[in-house]
């Protein structure tokens, strides 16, 4: 790690634990943060002990596991792909998840054991992932782009679907929670739902900093270095998985929560340079700053109104979306 | 050919009259009116219910409303039925109503109930509609000797209670929600808060405020994020024991006789809650 | 010393090698001659690695390359392929440094490495190190692949016609880098169109077509038969080497 790596991990850090701070204290009611501190720790129920440990906390926690898996993945993904407008929600992989997950939540399967949550989200995004590489195989990046496009309409046109055929009569007006994600009211239970897989993906995801160097210098370069593409312990299969785990489970959890994949490695590469590997922790940082920076907002500005995440973190991306198609326009390529 | 006219109106005028001896023909377009008329009306006379009285988390006759015609309350649904008299909620399913008014059915709307003392009304008027108010009086006089069986507890200071629904909603004012607490002896949060009317109170506000009861207001079928939001463990948590109660949401989604169930099943529970407190100190 | 013992590869019912025995020296640069299609590349892939053989066997100082893991072969054989994707904005001594992965050596710990220097010296690249690779020409592109394959301190390069598409300045500079690799004790391998190039930087020519090896020998003894048996072409003698002239 060089000094520059260090001193902006090192303030991503700083960062999100200012976050953490304001996101623990402020809120619709306020209340003595040591005093409730101290009755949650006792495990006493008193309003402002389960305000803090089962309300606030679980969404912090929440904020950092979704937002750093969301954005490493945009890294992995970019990194893989060789295109910097790969993300998971715009290719279509939280929408795989988001079905998933609906699927199982709708229809009542996952009050036959709660893990069937998480793992319909999996499969969703496994599903997804596998197919968006297929569609695209050795293609250009306007390959990826419209395969993405694709399976994200068709993602969201399935869930929807799903939502308006299951017997609830709430389910059709919770489209825009899962096709735009939200944190709102999340608990303990929802961690420890999301906590494995998110683990898992991202330990395989920061593992694979070294094949995506290798992968700058073309596939051919990569292979003969010593890292397998394709078969069983490709890189490519590593990524699949990674992603899916990670992404799977935090939609499961919280819904697709777009643009954050592409708007984190997209700013810290002006820091970090263009090296996959070295993009690869300040992303994960970035990315739960950045969404942790969204629910505070969210929650500053919606006040009895519910306004997804989703919202803000596209009104941050979508202008970095907005240059990007000027530079392609003007280069002629990402 | 201008004499056919005439006679084409003749003819015609026979026929209705021939369909006003018979049996009338009854279609309900709104869950309230459609369990009213099961209620009051033969059923033979019932041609169409609307979807929702088939389901019994929202409707107390699910089970009477299986073997009945249900639609789609739409306009040209109930033109197919050819109904003499339509009953109607106040909001809902307007063309249809519009519709069924074009060819001459006898229109009831009855507004939504606000008080337990909207519900006699709203029995009479549907009994009359139906033509059969000996019906309608005994229950309506049924209802009152078991409202004035109730010794009154709205006077002095009464623990507050909220009624969580799906999605975080706490019920109003404005409710037949409200006037049931009241006459259970209970000050609704939302009143004594002054919370937005029909908006969504987060979870904070709710546990900030910790009202004596919650009241868990579950309606619909199936899964949803909405209706998982009552089974938050944190609600578990806070209100303990006697703190929380279910009251199916059947009892007072409409003003029915059976809303004093409700009454009752919350009576309990302030109940409950008295003997709770007088033991804990 | 590099062996392949009568190689076969068949892809979409095509013969790409059949039966492809030859040997490669270490000290020593090994041009493969042939027309377009002939298979030289398909021998490059499949010694790296790359692409399965479906018969035959490749032997690295005897031993069969089937016995090395993935990592020890890469540390043992570098390959440069012919055409590169685009080189992402890192600076040049980063990109030489990935060279170093086989051996599990990352950031500043491989760039420091006295392998990347030696190949930064070696391609006449120093200057250029902080560089970002994206920024540069063909001829100084084509010279930091070499030095990523340098890096990697492999004995064995393999080299898929790096000269192509080169002005003859860098087209001259690669080849001498080539060269001075082969002298200081590597088995260099490369895929080269320029006969004249071939006869006076080569040790030792493979004459490639239609899959089978039609002539090993060393360029002194490439006469004019082979060129046309090989290319169909015919060729004039200038200095030592061969000029194609005319087709036949």
């Amino acid at each position: 790690m060089t000094k520059r790596e260090v001193l902006l991990n090192s303030l991503l850090c700083m960062s999100i634990c200012l976050l953490v701070m304001t996101s623990l204290l402020w809120g619709e009611h306020g209340f003595s943060f040591m005093q409730a501190l101290h009755e949650w720790l006792a495990g006493q129920h008193t309003a402002g002990s389960v305000i803090l440990g089962g309300l606030r906390l679980p969404r912090v926690i929440l904020g950092i596991m979704v937002g750093g898996t969301l954005g490493l993945s945009g890294a992995v993904l970019q990194g893989y792909l060789r295109n910097p407008l790969a993300d998971p929600g715009l290719l279509g992989v939280s929408g795989g998840a988001a079905l998933g997950a609906v699927c199982v939540f709708y229809t009542g399967l996952s009050v036959m054991g709660s893990a069937l949550l998480p793992a319909g989200g999996l499969i969703g995004a496994f599903l997804a992932v596998a197919m968006l590489l297929l569609l695209v195989g050795r293609g250009t990046a306007l390959v990826l782009l419209l395969a993405g496009a694709a399976l994200s309409s068709f993602t969201a046109a399935l869930t929807a679907l799903v939502l308006n055929l299951v017997p609830s009569p709430y389910a059709s007006f919770e489209i825009m929670r899962w096709l735009m994600g939200s944190l709102t009211d999340r608990t303990m239970s929802d961690v420890l739902l999301a906590l494995p897989g998110v683990a898992g993906g991202c330990i395989v995801m920061m593992l694979s900093g070294r094949a995506l160097d290798a992968l700058t210098l073309g596939e051919d370069v990569a292979q003969t270095m010593g890292f397998h593409l394709r078969g069983l312990k490709g890189v490519q299969l590593r990524l699949v998985v990674g992603t899916a785990l990670a992404v799977g489970s935090c939609v499961a959890v919280s819904g697709a929560i777009g643009f954050v994949g592409l708007v984190v490695p997209h700013l810290l590469r002006v820091v970090v340079g263009y090296r996959p590997s070295r993009l690869l922790l300040p992303s994960f940082l970035g990315g739960a700053a950045l969404l942790l920076l969204s629910d505070l907002i969210v929650r500053v500005v919606s006040g009895h109104k519910d306004i997804q995440i989703g919202v803000i973190t596209a009104l941050i991306g979508a202008p970095v979306f907005f240059y990007r198609v000027l530079q392609f326009r003007k280069q002629g390529q990402f | 050919m201008r004499w056919l006219i005439p006679l084409i109106g003749i003819v015609y005028c026979g026929v209705l009259a021939g369909h006003g001896q018979a049996a009338p023909r009854i279609a309900s377009l709104n869950l309230c009116t459609d369990q009213l008329a099961l209620m009051l009306a033969d059923k033979e006379e019932i041609v169409a219910l609307s979807p929702l009285v088939r389901d019994c988390s929202a409707s107390v006759l699910c089970h009477e409303g299986l073997p009945h015609v249900i639609f789609a309350a739409d306009a040209e649904n109930i033109l197919s039925v050819h109904p003499d008299i339509v009953l109607a909620g106040q909001y809902t399913a307007r063309t249809a109503v519009m519709a069924a008014r074009e060819v001459g059915a006898h229109i009831v709307i009855l507004p939504p109930a606000r008080r337990l003392s909207d519900i006699p009304g709203q029995i009479r008027r549907v009994a009359q509609a139906v033509g059969h108010p000996e019906r309608g009086e005994a229950f309506i006089a049924a209802f009152e000797k078991r409202l004035r069986g109730m010794s009154d507890l709205t006077t002095g200071v009464n623990p507050i209670a909220a009624v969580y629904e799906a999605n975080g909603l706490v019920a109003g004012g404005a409710s037949l929600q409200n006037d049931v607490l009241k006459y259970s002896g209970f000050q609704n949060l939302a009143v004594r808060a002054a919370l937005p009317a029909g908006g969504r109170i987060p979870l904070e506000t709710l546990l900030a405020w910790r009202p004596d009861l919650l009241i868990l207001d579950r309606s619909g079928q199936g899964h949803s994020l909405a209706q998982a939001m009552l089974d938050n463990p944190v609600l578990t948590e806070f209100f303990p024991g006697v703190h929380h109660v279910n009251v199916p949401a059947s009892l007072w989604l409409c003003g029915l006789p059976q809303t004093l169930e409700a009454v009752a099943v919350l009576r309990r529970a302030r109940a409950a809650l008295a003997e709770n407190k007088t033991e804990a100190p | 010393m590099l062996e392949v013992h009568h190689l076969s590869c068949q892809a979409g019912g095509r013969t790409l090698l059949d039966a492809v025995s030859a040997q490669f020296d270490k000290g020593c640069v090994t041009g493969l001659l042939g027309p377009n299609g002939a298979g030289k590349s398909t021998l490059l892939k499949v010694t790296a690695g790359l692409v399965p053989a479906c018969a035959g066997k490749i032997t690295l100082d005897g031993h069969d390359i089937q016995s090395l893991t993935t990592a020890q072969l890469a540390r043992q054989l570098a390959y440069i392929p012919q055409d590169n994707p685009p080189l992402p904005a890192i600076p040049v001594c980063e990109i030489i440094s990935l060279g170093r992965l086989p051996y599990g050596e990352t950031g500043s710990r491989a760039i420091k490495h006295y392998a990347v220097e030696n190949a930064l010296k070696a391609t006449g690249l120093a200057d250029l190190a902080q560089r970002r690779a994206d920024q540069l020409s063909g001829g100084e592109k084509a010279r930091l692949m070499l030095a990523r394959a340098l890096a990697t301190e492999a004995e064995i390069i393999l080299a898929d016609e790096v000269m192509a598409a080169l002005d003859p300045a860098h087209a001259l500079s690669v080849m001498q880098i080539l060269r001075s690799q082969a002298e200081a004790g590597r088995c260099v391998v490369l895929v080269i169109h320029d006969l004249l190039m071939a006869t006076r930087f080569c040790d030792n020519l493979v004459l490639i077509s239609d899959g089978k090896v039609q002539a090993s020998l060393p360029p002194a003894d490439l006469t004019d038969t082979l060129v046309q048996n090989v290319y169909g072409v015919t060729t004039r003698k200038i200095g030592t080497g061969l000029v194609p002239w005319n087709r036949v």
